[in-house]
């Protein structure tokens, strides 16, 4: 099978068996790679509803998307698949690094972990070859020491690992997969699944190829794409600044969210921003996912201070939102600590930032005692407080630790006294990521109907904000005029977000960046439909990949739908619906319940599916070849039908 | 007038290893990082990725290593080619390569003859770590630093 690597590994934790099945071609046509056919597996392995994410019946998928390992520029994403422990439903997390192409060369598309091991174990998977090795030894390391002694145990320096930290040994919920060390696959907590089945490690080693079905034609459009996207005004300053780059100007129109969603600007934004990082020259080198013509990652260093010595990839635009603007940090340097600490403890920090904003504002009203914290003294911008907490998180540490740990929602619920109503998560459970969806209207939509609760990472509607030529183009060729390239307005944006909602499901499934697509806008679904088609020989235009794409997020809903979500889910956190944005430009907005169902109502039209319950209807699914899922959905009485 | 050679810059290498995939599309009609005629090496905890690529030498350990006259230099591009119909497979090339920019692939020796004078890692560095330029003075010193500094990286890798 052309741009595939064709196989599918499997390995039975409980019973200790390891086999691989080919990639079928169907599935590549339905689902395209990666984050589809990882839905599509999720789908069929899990099978029915109310299993206990953490238990042995969950599974962990990993997928290397479809152009992975080739030269097609920022496609070496990795996607991986299970139900999530924070929500209960439908959990997917991408993370960029090198692990997913290594896969591919090993002679693997994906790999499914079933079942729970006894003990800790590794997996060591080379050129074809897999082996489960005992991890009692690594048990309780960092993900720094952990990658450092598997390489060193497999004797191949070249090898890539994806690993946990302790947190996810300690199912902390909201744990990462780390892969060469700072690439993390975090939201919704992946690693607390990886850690209930003991599994510290997956290293992998592939010196194999992967052949394209027209190398000549495919190799002349990737490096046409390449150079577009390294033009595009939004590459140059994400490679320049990183994602930090940003900050000064969403601060400039009062949507950086500080102090746990309480307020939009910063008086001082300026430690927080990638510029800082560079004049300061905590900016050793800018780092490269797989194949990337971006390079927006960042690697930085503390030489003095109390924090010297410090080292670690980082800080992007989320972490510098949530642990230091909504923490009240505003110290470059202690956010760099507790930024080193949560990728080595293997943290998701868009998370732990938010809870433990939740847990300074419970501090500040009174609702958090001395002695709920254990003593420490968790005020907005006591970075000592910061530092320690994430530790205390990650060992589910004394009172604190173990309350936090569990996520906003849970220790909301536990704390009681209303402290539900400043945490910022939604129905689903998921702590929402650093962006003012009170300010921006597609972005509000797009979070709330996000199957694994509210963030940018399924549907990025950047380009709302007109804030370059290609963004403006694009909403212009999407709603007929420019004019609606503007945040505020909450006409048009179910068309936005569900044209991004494909665009982006393509996106992850290819393995490209969503960077490439749908901040800088170069890889398109056009091209991303004939480097498909050249890479795999599988006949491909705009709209089919597009309606492969649509496909793929209504097997994602589907299987909210089997859990018993409705649309009551879909829903904001309770302060963005209800507390206005405190200044700025957008001073008063926020996303009222009228707002989100007026646009909801459309979204759901758009989608064929049922406005009241938000249920795809049995005519969307047949027509998307989804027969075997509406059989399914018939079954448990969640199929609703326009007759 | 001197030809144009691969100049790296360790600084401006963000690891990405697009170039590796280029190499091989290029010269093999395939995708695949050890088809690759050059190298990334990494040390990842600290994000350093250092290229190694056939440096074209002067007086080339390899030419001067092989028992049957299999790499010459190409008069136009000054690049040290293998014939691989005189190829012995030996190996004799890949020990004598102080930077290890030999391999062998189906028993031969498999080395960079910069694409015949354009080569394909350079065209897909977006970042510019690997240019294909004329050798100025000025850059002869930037050169020498540079591999100062990627000998010294490499200690910490290997």
């Amino acid at each position: 099978m052309y741009a595939f690597a064709g196989k599918i590994l499997h390995v039975n934790l409980t019973k200790r068996r390891v086999w691989s099945e080919s990639l079928k071609r169907s599935l590549a046509e339905k689902f395209l790679g990666a984050r589809g056919i990882n839905a599509a597996l999720l789908w069929r392995l899990i099978g029915r509803s109310g299993i206990d994410p953490l238990g042995p019946e969950n599974v962990l998928i990993f997928g290397a998307g479809a152009l992975t390992g080739t030269v097609a520029p920022s496609s070496g994403r990795t996607t991986v698949t299970c139900k999530g422990p924070t929500t209960n439903l439908y959990l997917k997390s991408n993370m960029g690094g090198h692990w997913g192409a290594e896969l591919k060369f090993a002679g693997y598309d994906h790999l499914v972990l079933y079942g729970v091991s006894k003990s800790p174990i590794y997996l060591w998977i080379q050129d074809g070859s897999v082996e489960i090795r005992d991890a009692s030894h690594l048990w309780g390391l960092d993900v720094r020491e952990t990658d450092r002694l598997v390489k060193e145990e497999v004797e191949e320096k070249d090898s890539k690992v994806a690993c946990i930290g302790p947190a996810g040994e300690n199912l902390v919920k909201f744990s990462a997969i780390m892969s060469s060390v700072y690439h993390a696959a975090a939201r919704g907590g992946p690693g607390a699944v990886m850690g209930s089945k003991k599994v510290k490690a997956i290293a992998v080693r592939g010196t194999g190829e992967i052949q394209l079905w027209n190398p000549e034609a495919f190799r002349e459009l990737a490096l046409a794409v390449r150079i577009e996207l390294a033009k595009d005004s939004g590459s140059k300053s994400l490679y320049d600044y990183g994602t930090s780059g940003s900050l000064g100007y969403i601060n400039s129109l009062h949507a950086l969210p500080n102090r746990n969603f309480r307020y939009g600007h910063l008086e001082n934004v300026d430690p927080l921003t990638g510029q800082n990082l560079v004049e300061k020259g905590y900016l050793v080198r800018r780092v490269g996912c797989f194949s990337c013509t971006t390079s927006c990652h960042r690697f930085v260093e503390v030489k003095d201070g109390p924090y010297a010595g410090t080292y670690t990839g980082g800080p992007e635009y989320e972490t510098f939102c949530a642990l230091g603007a909504q923490t009240l940090v505003l110290d470059t340097e202690a956010v760099i600590k507790a930024n080193e600490l949560c990728n080595i403890l293997g943290l998701d920090t868009i998370s732990t930032g938010g809870v433990i904003a939740w847990a300074m504002e419970s501090y500040e009203r009174g609702v958090l005692t001395k002695d709920d914290t254990d003593g420490l003294n968790l005020t907005f911008g006591n970075a000592e407080a910061l530092i320690e907490t994430v530790k205390r998180i990650a060992y589910r540490e004394g009172r604190l630790g173990s309350l936090l740990a569990e996520g906003v929602r849970a220790a909301a619920e536990a704390v009681g006294k209303e402290s539900w109503k400043w945490a910022i998560c939604n129905s689903k459970g998921l702590e929402q990521s650093n962006v003012e969806t009170r300010s921006a209207k597609a972005y509000a939509l797009a979070f709330a109907v996000n199957p694994r609760g509210p963030d940018h990472l399924h549907t990025e509607t950047f380009a709302e904000f007109g804030a370059s030529p290609e963004a403006v183009e694009l909403i212009k060729r999407l709603t007929g005029d420019e004019k609606w390239a503007e945040p505020y307005y909450t006409e048009y944006r179910p068309e936005i977000v569900r044209w991004h909602e494909d665009c982006y499901a393509v996106t992850d499934s290819l393995g490209f960046c969503a960077f490439a697509s749908t901040a800088a806008y170069a890889v398109n679904p056009k091209n991303m439909a004939e480097m498909f088609r050249l890479a795999t020989g599988i006949p491909m235009d705009e709209e089919k990949i597009m309606l492969a794409g649509r496909r793929i997020v209504t097997v994602e809903k589907c299987f909210n739908v089997r859990e018993g979500a409705d649309r009551r889910h879909d829903d904001l956190p309770w302060r963005l619906m209800n507390e206005p944005a405190a200044s700025g430009p957008a001073k008063g907005m926020m996303n009222s319940r009228e707002e989100l169902d007026s646009m909801l109502d459309r979204y759901y039209s758009l989608h064929g599916w049922e406005i009241r319950t938000s249920w795809p209807y049995k005519e969307t699914l047949e027509m998307l070849e989804l027969t075997d899922v509406a059989d399914e959905l018939r079954r448990v009485g969640r199929l609703p039908s326009r007759k | 007038m001197e030809k144009p050679i691969l100049l790296l810059d360790l600084d401006l290498c963000t690891g990405c290893r697009a170039c590796m995939v280029a190499c091989s599309l290029a010269k093999e009609k395939t995708s695949s990082l050890s088809l690759s005629r050059l190298r990334v090496l990494k040390n990842e905890p600290v994000c350093l990725a250092v290229p190694v690529i056939c440096e074209q030498c002067a007086k080339a350990p390899c030419e001067n290593a092989c028992p049957v006259g299999a790499i010459t230099r190409n008069p136009d591009t000054q690049a040290l080619t293998v014939d691989r119909e005189k190829c012995i497979g030996c190996k004799e090339c890949v020990w004598a390569c102080p930077f290890g920019a030999i391999t062998v692939r189906e028993g031969l020796a498999v080395k960079c003859d910069l694409c015949d004078g354009d080569p394909e890692c350079s065209k897909v560095c977006t970042p510019g770590a690997i240019k294909f330029e004329r050798l100025k003075p000025f850059d002869l010193e930037r050169r020498m630093r540079s591999l100062e500094r990627r000998v010294k990286a490499l200690t910490t890798i290997l």
